[in-house]
């Protein structure tokens, strides 16, 4: 049920068990640096309670929490075994979360709000292509558009703010889904400046914004925040900062009624004399996967006189 | 019937003349020649002159091209040690097409499309005609060729060198196209200032050489990932020192140079490695990757099924020319005071641990493209 790369996929799983295996630091570029000013008592990272699911759901949250568990057993130090060798249990197991609505949002985010998610199979075992278990129930717990899984993010994200451990790939994807859930992202990091979160005042600070923005929204109601998410997003397509210009972008491409908008905003953007070039290919890509035109001079041309 | 106008004559006259003089090569579309991976390359009939095909055949009247065309990857395109450890993970069309784009579809290939890989038929030969950048009177005896403009251009290297990731998503394991690029070359050509001023792939992997016999040629030696002169001009390092209290602080840029397109390009794997490190201490190097990353996102397949898809999630790489502002990447290292900085610039084919998963020493995958030294203001000299 996945993309049918194995090669790709034990590459990845490769290059995350890379730090393990070798003692050289690899880094990224930070490109900007975290908010030097300390945070007021009041604004403390302290982790909402995780919800209680329903009566009604729980025994299907335990039979689902079950199979979360699982998929940790979906790779092994071959890669994973979706690809490398072939185990539908795996694709069932994913499945049955996808279609497991509400209850599944209760055990994914049970599960993801153990310690050591990641430990328990990239660290102590160094299983190819575990590192994308967390990223995966992530989104699934996102895709069920329960009301509880903003706490359940909020609450691994605060956590794990605190932590002694490095930023992973599951601190990232919460990271991203986080605006999904909010319907709008009022502290983006764009792609290329993920760098900035090597730095664990970064990562502190980014989830001292989001604990804020949800101690003032918990109460609103999805619509409520999807349209006053929409309105910012609006607002924000002229924004000075490229990173909180493509968000905005990619927070309104999908509506129809903005997406003249965000191809003006895409063209403007890429017309930046200043627009770092790590960007710019993002922006491009992007761009191009969201069929909205590019300035004519991305355009082949004709033979060159040689 | 109506007489025809003399007006309307000549503009016939002019039509079909010009169609005849531009010859059968610009009635094919490139896109027919390649297909991105989907399906073998179609030779059709093979025209009269051309022996059995086989570059050994070709061989016979362009020895200097055949020659050239040995050396380059496009020859080794099926034996090449690298594709084939690749290969035995996931034995697939999609990488038969490209690699042996002789075999037929659904078939391991045999011996003589295994030997053959990229070679003059695949680009050269379709239908019974011989298809060529430009129009040359054959010699005696030999086979004709009709002029194909589009041989000169980035559009022709697009057919393999342009793809997406493949998706399946069912039982019966349905293969699609997803619209992720698995390979982007001709794409970040599109976007550089190389594209602007209408340079193609040819300028640089088909250099123009000089014959024995004194003319010139396009080389069919295809310079590229593999060769340590080509990758050295490809991008340009610039490096300063300096002290931050009792921090050294590095600051190093590395700027597109003599290229068209990202650095490294091509296969999902590549990458470049800057290693930096305080004279005398590489134990403590820090090293930046720059490389494509990806991760999977939930989405739905052409049938409404959920399934992950892979999808860039960055891209580290050297940016082609004309694409934004290069960023300075600044590196600190908080050991003793240092005198001068060390940096290295490698070129790998993939990261370090894949390749030792497939048994390749990094001395096989890795290549030096550039290294310097850089002195500390104020430290002696």
């Amino acid at each position: 049920m996945m993309v049918r790369t194995r090669t790709f996929c034990l590459a990845l799983a490769l290059t995350a068990a890379a730090p393990f295996a070798s003692a050289q630091v690899v880094t990224d570029t930070p490109a900007r640096a975290p908010d030097p000013t300390p945070a007021p008592e009041s604004d403390a990272l302290e982790a909402p309670a995780l919800p209680e699911p329903p009566p009604a759901l729980r025994a299907r949250v335990a039979a689902l929490t079950r199979v979360a568990e699982r998929t940790e057993e979906c790779y092994s130090y071959h890669g994973e075994r979706v690809e490398h060798q072939p185990d539908p249990r795996c694709a069932q197991w994913y499945g049955a979360l996808v279609r497991g609505g509400e209850a599944a949002a209760y055990a994914i985010g049970e599960v993801l709000n153990r310690p050591n998610i990641e430990d328990s199979t990239a660290r102590v075992h160094g299983n190819m292509g575990s590192e994308q278990r967390g990223p995966r129930l992530v989104q699934i717990l996102v895709a069920t558009r329960s009301r509880a899984a903003p706490a359940f993010l909020l609450s691994y994200l605060a956590v794990d703010a605190v932590s002694e451990d490095g930023f992973d790939t599951t601190d990232e994807e919460v990271l991203r889904q986080l605006p999904r859930v909010a319907g709008y992202d009022a502290h983006p990091v764009a792609p290329w400046e993920r760098g900035v979160f090597d730095q664990p005042e970064a990562r502190r600070e980014v989830a001292r914004h989001w604990l804020r923005w949800w101690r003032s929204h918990q109460d609103e109601a999805p619509a409520e925040r999807a349209a006053s998410g929409e309105s910012l997003a609006v607002a924000d397509l002229t924004h000075p900062d490229p990173a909180v210009r493509f968000a905005a972008m990619q927070r309104l491409v999908a509506v129809p009624a903005r997406r003249a908008a965000v191809a003006d905003a895409t063209r403007a953007l890429l017309a930046d004399d200043n627009l770092p070039a790590r960007a710019a290919t993002h922006i491009t890509r992007w761009a191009r996967r969201n069929r909205l035109p590019l300035p004519p001079s991305a355009a082949p041309t004709t033979l060159a006189r040689r | 019937m109506r007489a025809l106008s003399p007006s309307l004559v000549v503009l016939l006259a002019v039509v079909l003349g010009a169609v005849t003089a531009f010859g059968r090569g610009d009635t094919v579309r490139v896109g027919a020649l390649f297909s991105h991976g989907a399906r073998p390359v179609r030779v059709g009939r093979l025209p009269p002159g051309v022996g059995d095909g086989t570059a050994a055949a070709c061989a016979s009247c362009h020895a200097e091209i055949a020659r050239e065309w040995r050396e380059s990857q496009h020859a080794s395109s099926w034996r090449d040690e690298v594709f084939q450890a690749a290969y035995d993970v996931e034995p697939m069309q999609f990488c038969r097409s490209c690699h042996a784009p002789l075999a037929p579809a659904g078939r391991h290939p045999d011996a003589r499309a295994a030997e053959e890989g990229v070679s003059c038929t695949v680009c050269h030969v379709r239908d019974g005609h011989v298809l060529g950048p430009g129009r040359r009177p054959p010699a005696a005896g030999a086979h004709t060729s009709d002029p194909m403009v589009a041989m000169r251009t980035s559009a022709f290297c697009e057919g393999c060198h342009q793809f997406n990731f493949r998706g399946d998503s069912g039982p019966r394991g349905e293969v699609y196209a997803t619209d992720e690029p698995m390979q982007d070359t001709h794409a970040e050509w599109a976007m550089s200032a190389s594209a602007a001023r209408g340079e193609h792939c040819q300028g640089c992997h088909m250099p123009t050489v000089t014959s024995a016999d004194g003319r010139t040629h396009r080389s069919h030696r295809f310079p590229g990932g593999g060769d340590r002169a080509l990758l050295s001009s490809a991008v340009r390092v610039e490096a300063s020192a300096r002290r931050e209290g009792g921090v050294t602080v590095a600051r190093v840029a590395v700027h597109p140079d003599r290229i068209g397109h990202s650095f490294p390009t091509g296969d999902l794997f590549r990458r470049a490695e800057l290693r930096v490190w305080i004279d005398g201490d590489e134990a403590h190097a820090q090293t930046v990757a720059m490389a494509r990353e990806f991760r999977p996102v939930l989405e739905r397949d052409p049938h409404g099924r959920p399934l992950f898809v892979r999808r860039e999630a960055r891209d580290t790489r050297v940016a082609p020319p004309g694409v934004g502002v290069v960023t300075p990447i600044e590196l600190r290292f908080h050991s003793a005071p240092a005198t001068r900085l060390r940096w290295r610039l490698d070129h790998l084919l993939m990261p370090t641990p894949l390749a030792a998963s497939q048994g390749f020493g990094d001395p096989r995958v890795r290549t030096t493209i550039a290294e310097g030294l850089v002195d500390l203001p104020g430290a002696p000299p």
